[in-house]
């Protein structure tokens, strides 16, 4: 089991940590600076104050009265003077800083032993780092506000996904979200939408599968059952199942095309697939292939063939000799003579008393060209109807 | 003729045996993938009827095994697998020809009697010219064992031609055959195809019959 933890947590510590280290890096260096600054003023220090002595000496000024800084050492008129050794410290023995001034055979040295210049320099580096503590802590305490506030519309989705309803399948709305998380709320409302497809489809398989499929069973169930009384008919009987194979047939082909959510995106070459499909037909059907030998388009073979085989069957359906399949760059055509009598209702044909059709057809394709975004056109122009697949152009390598 | 009869359904085989045995055949009929590849190896089968959803594995897979072997018994795959991409992997792995369940009985023996004859020589729609066999039912051309794509423009001036065979078709009524897939063609449409098939399918075997029209012999 994997470790609780959480984004402004993991991300809170990072940040400060970078932080930490950036403002110990940076510590460092100003203090090395600071040191070697505070040097070299207390050099110059040492140099202004021995010339001044080496003036006031030679214009009178007793030696015992001559001013001299804080931590200073004078010696005066040693050829070499011997600068006392004090007590060992942490870093090692004590350490003479000396400037030594001489004019007109008198000479003046004045030290400063490194202990006191150790001294100086942590006072200044105290006071810097009592400055600095306090601001690396706002800036913490910032960095921790800044990533809470940062993160909030995650927690704020994690929260409203949480909170919902398994039987609620309304879309989030992605409005107001950083661009890093609506690809989330995109995709979880995509899968919610699928989801309350799948269940749409399911309950209209059922719906539909119970409605077309009870009356030819009753049909079959009463031939069957003058059959076996001695006035029945073998023929209408096989007539029945003949009609109830054709429905189941539509019915699974409705299944699979409002169940097609995990449809395919390859390459289909339209003219081979409708040759299958024709191949299922008996001859009389027209293929048009443009001339060309292959028509490819991205797609999924199996529904688009779904597709095909319906529009045909319609064709031969409700037409008069003369259907005809035209494929061309990303389209797939269907045309056929209108028989006398067909009637069309919103481009639909009307379900004639001795239509040997389930009526399911073209609602396959609908469902079909919905779910593989392709453009349906019914086009009735006076006896011929034409109903057209357009694919999306979607260059196929 | 003898029939293999690999069906997974005990009560369907029963019911196709039951048919083809009535028809005249010699049947064999097995329900698994081992007793089918046990009963291929031993028996010259004229063809053999496979169900792909069997028991103890798929039939395609057996198909290809034995197509794998160099076996050529003819095939048809008879199953309830119905998408075009079944019937495309059927076809591709070796299939004669690719039947869908519920097949009528009699259709399904028609079937089985034409990849038969087709692997004794010819089947009854396919007619050899030269080097080229046409296969009229099911619009495909093969030279020397290799199938030759041809646009349906093209297939309608060969299949006009072989129809005629040995007879002069006029340029007249091979334009009539063009004009099933366009109200207007350009003029010299007749020669524009026939040029086509002619670098397809060879030179020799279209002749031109100078004032007369195209023939193929």
């Amino acid at each position: 089991m994997s470790a609780h933890w959480t984004l402004t947590g993991r991300l809170v510590r990072r940040v400060l940590a970078i932080v930490v280290l950036g403002w110990s890096v940076a510590m460092a260096l100003g203090l090395w600076s600071l040191a070697h600054e505070i040097d070299e003023s207390l050099d110059q220090g040492l140099e202004i104050r021995a010339r001044y002595a080496l003036d006031l000496l030679e214009a009178g000024v007793p030696a015992g009265q001559i001013p001299i800084g804080e931590g200073d050492v004078l010696s005066i008129d040693d050829a070499a003077a011997p600068w006392p050794e004090g007590e060992g410290t942490l870093r090692g023995r004590v350490s003479w800083h000396v400037f030594r001034a001489e004019r007109n055979g008198r000479a003046v040295e004045i030290g400063q032993s490194s202990a006191f210049r150790r001294e100086e320099f942590w006072e200044s580096a105290g006071a810097f780092i009592v400055v600095m503590v306090p601001l690396v802590m706002i800036v913490a305490l910032t960095v921790v506000l800044t990533v809470r506030a940062a993160l909030g519309p995650a927690r704020r989705l994690a929260t409203t996904i949480a909170a919902r309803n398994a039987a609620d399948f309304t879309p989030h709305s992605a409005g107001g979200l950083p661009d890093e998380l609506r690809p989330i709320a995109l995709s979880v409302n995509d899968h919610l939408a699928r989801i309350g497809r799948l269940l749409t489809a399911e309950r209209s398989f059922a719906a539909n599968a119970a409605h077309e499929l009870r009356t030819p069973l009753a049909t079959a169930r009463a031939e069957t059952a003058a059959l076996a009384a001695g006035h029945g008919s073998v023929e209408r009987v096989d007539r029945g199942l003949g009609q109830l194979t054709r429905i189941v047939d539509r019915l699974l082909q409705l299944a699979r095309a409002e169940a097609s959510d995990a449809a395919r995106s390859q390459p289909v070459d339209l003219i081979s697939l409708a040759r299958h499909v024709l191949a299922e037909f008996p001859a009389g059907v027209i293929l048009d292939d443009g001339d060309a030998s292959r028509l490819m388009v991205r797609s999924d073979a199996d529904l688009v063939g779904i597709a095909l085989r319906n529009l045909v069957a319609n064709a031969l359906e409700h037409g008069i000799n003369g259907v005809r399949v035209r494929i061309g760059p990303e389209m797939l055509q269907v045309e056929n003579r209108a028989a006398p009598g067909v009637v069309l209702h919103a481009a639909r044909f009307e379900k004639g008393n001795a239509s040997n059709g389930t009526g399911l057809g073209l609602t396959i394709v609908e469902t079909i060209a919905e779910q593989l975004d392709l453009t349906l056109d019914r086009s009735v122009t006076r006896d011929r109807v034409r109903i057209t697949l357009y694919f999306p152009a979607d260059p196929v390598s | 003729m003898r029939i293999l009869l690999v069906e997974g359904g005990a009560e369907l085989g029963a019911a196709v045996a039951r048919h083809l045995r009535r028809a005249g055949h010699a049947m064999d009929h097995v329900a698994t993938c081992d007793e089918a590849e046990a009963a291929w190896l031993v028996t010259d089968y004229a063809a053999i009827l496979l169900d792909l959803g069997l028991p103890d594995g798929s039939g395609l897979d057996l198909l290809r095994k034995r197509r794998g072997f160099g076996d050529r018994t003819p095939v048809v795959i008879g199953t309830a697998y119905d998408q075009i991409s079944d019937r495309i992997a059927g076809l591709d792995a070796g299939a004669d020809d690719y039947v869908v369940k519920p097949y009528d009985p009699g259709e399904l023996e028609a079937r089985l009697r034409a990849v038969a004859r087709r692997a004794d020589g010819l089947a009854g729609s396919e007619i050899a010219i030269g080097p080229l066999v046409v296969d009229r039912a099911r619009a495909r051309v093969h030279r020397d064992g290799v199938e030759i794509r041809l646009t349906s423009r093209e297939w309608a001036v060969l299949d006009a031609l072989v129809a005629a065979r040995g007879r002069v078709l006029s340029r007249a009524v091979l334009e009539e055959r063009l004009f099933a897939f366009d109200d207007e063609i350009a003029g010299n449409a007749v020669e524009v195809y026939v040029s086509r098939l002619r670098s397809k399918i060879g030179r020799e075997v279209i002749e031109t019959r100078r004032g007369l029209g195209y023939s193929v012999s």
